[in-house]
């Protein structure tokens, strides 16, 4: 037995140790308090345009708005072996560590409160496919049929006319974008009109600490594309085609390893200072990390940061996640924060759920995603143009909507401008833990516009054991289906318990005119109310009130 | 010749069906049902402190000869329910260890006249239709954990763990079962034996296979009986198979 262990249980336990002892762990160290920051100066942090734009909506400088303590920061790094970014608004410092014992000295620092482990896998973006990158060679790029009715499809759902976009572009609204990378933004054709106007105000590659963001990662490219793209014909691929931006690489590829936290947060605080009014996100953290009863809004700190970010004037918006059809299933965080827009993911074709888009809600009981688009988009590729999935697409085409909104309204700011944009939701006030509010409505933001919406559904509770729905006449189909921008309508029938909670949530298509029935056994104990929404309206029956015939 | 009536006829059906299918059965068709999931996945991410149940059980192999007596083979099975505990070092490491209950269980198979039970009874030989032996530890493990699916790794993902594991024993028993003269089923059991050594302790090496399910292997380094009685012992080697049972 003595022989064994000499020969291979102390030398594999001896191996294991050593790899164990070199393995760098990374944390955020909490910090209790800020000395000096109530003499700290908006100079300090913002050019004077911009804190005399953020002044104008009533922002006020803060103590989560003042630097790091320097100090702090000094004694922190004669510990760790490295430093991370600091965060003003968390007032946090990220370090590398290699040992416990290192952990226990800076836990024992007077001023600090804590140390949080940090996540050291990426954050995963939000599609679903890779491609190869490539050169441009604009001579090739040949858009088919599909594509096209694709394009008109993406922004149709969002009411996209002439005559609803009443020249809404997102002009003069500053767009903070993080990803992993914005590979051939700067010679692609699609972002030309941008190049041109000097729309880029400034980029920032977190990862490696320059400037250059153009050099790897095709998901930015994407991405900017859905909000401000434009096709070689010169057709909008996304709703904000004027808009401003501040490009940032937080993420490496997923070849990589070691991606922090600590880079989305610098990136956003960032985009603060820089004057950026939204971030469009489009990565989230799931189960790398975290359980679904995290997904809370307030347990990750990127969620944290995100709804800071809402308290300072801008709004984040992240996409919901791809993890519909997995066991995680549930939304990603930062799309749980409270002040976070989530966007879900619609089938262009089919007009509800794309089904690897993440459902809600939010832990315990929250409304997420807030709101959806379509989560099969058409966009720009580091080659050419392309056709992908995932609600990293639905993400910066209602970030191209809320820039829309924005500039028609400019006292809209972070949380308040989460709420009109979820009022715009194409079945709001109906919502479902798939759709949120449904894809927010261009009408809703055009001056003027017409809020008639269709005449109410026919409901008869009068039965014994069921409810019918009746849908009465063609004419209704017709007119609920130009609401839906597309040829077929959808009855959206929720049931939800004492606390709102929903139960169950069904989508119906309907055809043409006829009557839905709800047998009694489809109802869920518990339930205590009925919603239905058809073609805009909603209709609710209590359940404690509704003749049943008893 | 003239077949325009009926060409009516089946226009005026085709047109009435148009209209009826639509506001009839084919009206709507239901396209999405979700019941809204409230339950708390405990599965997924590595948490830095985690802990959940495990059962293991061990088979292990045949031992056929042992100074003295003449067996057809001695199989042993053995089976532990464990409190575990985990503590996270980094993404790819992580300690556990754990405290529970464990048997190990002799099963025997006699060569007639078979000498064993000269030992127990000391009544000369006697032939048992079926004979097995029992012990009882309260048991602690302790592992290094290698995960190798950075997803997950608290009860569920796939991993690599080495440890030890040592038991106290606490019961022993051994039982025989006959059929009588009269038909009848004799069991009986003995209690307290001295046969046994004290400890149990162990090695194992087990591999998580993207669920709850765990196999391995194990090496039991302490001997089953005391050597002055010369018993047959059961085999060293054990193939284990452990069920993670939440968190």
């Amino acid at each position: 037995m003595n022989r064994i262990l000499l020969r291979w249980a102390l030398p594999t336990f001896l191996l294991l140790h050593a790899a164990i002892a070199g393995a760098q762990q990374k944390d955020w160290v909490l910090l209790k308090d800020k000395p000096n920051g109530s003499c700290a100066m908006p100079g300090q942090i913002f050019s004077p345009e911009i804190w005399q734009q953020k002044q104008a909506h009533g922002r006020v400088f803060e103590v989560t708005d003042a630097p790091v303590e320097q100090q702090y920061i000094a004694a922190i790094a004669e510990i760790a072996d490295s430093l991370g970014y600091a965060s003003r608004w968390m007032n946090a410092q990220a370090v590398w560590t290699h040992s416990p014992e290192q952990r226990a000295k800076l836990r024992a620092l007077p001023f600090v409160a804590g140390i949080l482990p940090m996540s050291s896998e990426p954050m995963r973006p939000a599609s679903l496919r890779a491609e190869a990158e490539g050169k441009i060679d604009t001579a090739k790029i040949k858009l088919t049929a599909q594509d096209l009715k694709l394009l008109e499809r993406q922004k149709a759902f969002f009411g996209d006319t002439a005559a609803q976009r009443h020249e809404l572009t997102g002009k003069g609204v500053r767009i903070a974008v993080l990803d992993i990378g914005f590979k051939n933004v700067n010679i692609h054709p699609a972002f030309a009109h941008i190049r041109a106007r000097g729309g880029i105000i400034k980029t920032y590659d977190f990862v490696r600490r320059r400037e250059d963001v153009y050099y790897t990662g095709f998901h930015g490219t994407n991405v900017l594309s859905c909000i401000a793209g434009k096709t070689p014909d010169g057709k909008d691929i996304g709703l904000a085609p004027d808009a401003e931006f501040l490009l940032a690489k937080t993420e490496r590829l997923l070849t990589e390893l070691k991606s922090e936290e600590d880079n989305w947060i610098a990136a956003v605080e960032w985009a603060e200072q820089n004057g950026a009014q939204l971030v469009s996100s489009s990565l989230g953290y799931t189960k790398q990390r975290y359980f679904t009863e995290d997904m809370d809004g307030h347990t990750s700190m990127i969620a944290r940061a995100a709804n800071m970010a809402a308290r300072k004037g801008m709004l984040v918006i992240n996409s919901a996640g791809n993890d519909g059809t997995n066991d995680w299933r549930v939304i990603c965080t930062p799309a749980d924060g409270d002040s976070v827009l989530a966007v879900g993911g619609i089938n262009p074709y089919t007009g509800y759920h794309s089904d690897f888009s993440s459902y809600g809600p939010g832990y315990p009981n929250k409304l997420k995603p807030n709101v959806c688009a379509v989560g099969t988009a058409f966009m720009a590729s580091p080659k050419a143009y392309t056709k992908s999935d995932g609600t990293s697409y639905s993400c910066p085409l209602v970030t191209g909507y809320a820039a829309c909104m924005i500039q028609a309204r400019p006292d809209l700011r972070g949380a308040l401008l989460l709420k009109e944009v979820e009022k715009a939701g194409h079945i709001y006030p109906y919502f479902d833990y798939a759709h949120g509010y449904g894809v927010p409505q261009l009408a809703a933001i055009v001056p003027n516009h017409d809020t008639a919406r269709l005449s109410a559904l026919s409901i008869d509770t009068s039965g014994t054991e069921s409810i019918f729905i009746r849908v009465d006449s063609a004419e209704y189909v017709r007119a609920a289906a130009q609401f839906n921008n597309r040829g077929k309508t959808l009855l959206y029938v929720h049931q939800a318990d004492a606390n709102n909670f929903l139960l169950n949530y069904k989508v119906y298509e309907f055809t043409g005119p006829g009557t839905l029935e709800i047998p009694e056994d489809e109802i869920k104990p518990g339930t205590r109310r009925l919603r239905f929404s058809y073609g805009g309206i909603m209709r609710e029956i209590s359940l404690n009130e509704a003749p049943r015939g008893e | 010749m003239n077949m325009k009536p009926r060409y009516i006829y089946l226009a005026a059906i085709a047109l009435i069906s148009a209209f009826l299918l639509p506001a009839g059965a084919a009206a709507q068709t239901e396209k999405m049902n979700v019941d809204a999931d409230t339950s708390i996945k405990k599965i997924g991410p590595n948490r830095a402190h985690f802990v959940w149940m495990m059962t293991d059980f061990q088979f292990y192999g045949s031992s056929v000869s042992a100074p003295g007596y003449q067996l057809r083979g001695v199989g042993a099975f053995g089976a532990q329910a464990l409190l575990m505990y985990k503590r996270k070092l980094s993404n790819v490491f992580s300690l556990v260890g754990g405290v529970g209950i464990s048997s190990l269980t002799l099963y025997i198979s006699n060569n007639k006249p078979s000498q064993l039970d000269t030992l127990f009874w000391n009544k000369g030989v006697v032939n048992h239709d079926k004979e097995r032996m029992a012990t009882n530890y309260a048991t602690g493990t302790a592992g290094l954990r290698i995960n190798m699916d950075p997803k997950r790794g608290d009860v569920q993902g796939t991993y690599l763990e080495f440890g030890g594991s040592g038991g106290l024993l606490i019961a022993t028993r051994y039982y025989t079962k006959d059929k009588g003269a009269d038909g009848r089923v004799i069991k009986t059991t003995m209690r307290k034996l001295p046969y046994y050594e004290p400890y149990t302790y162990s090695a194992y090496a087990r591999l998580g296979l993207k669920g709850t399910v765990v196999v391995g292997v194990a090496y039991r380094f302490s001997d089953y009986f005391k050597s002055k009685y010369q018993l047959p012992e059961p085999g060293k080697f054990a193939v284990t198979l452990s069920l993670n049972l939440g968190g």
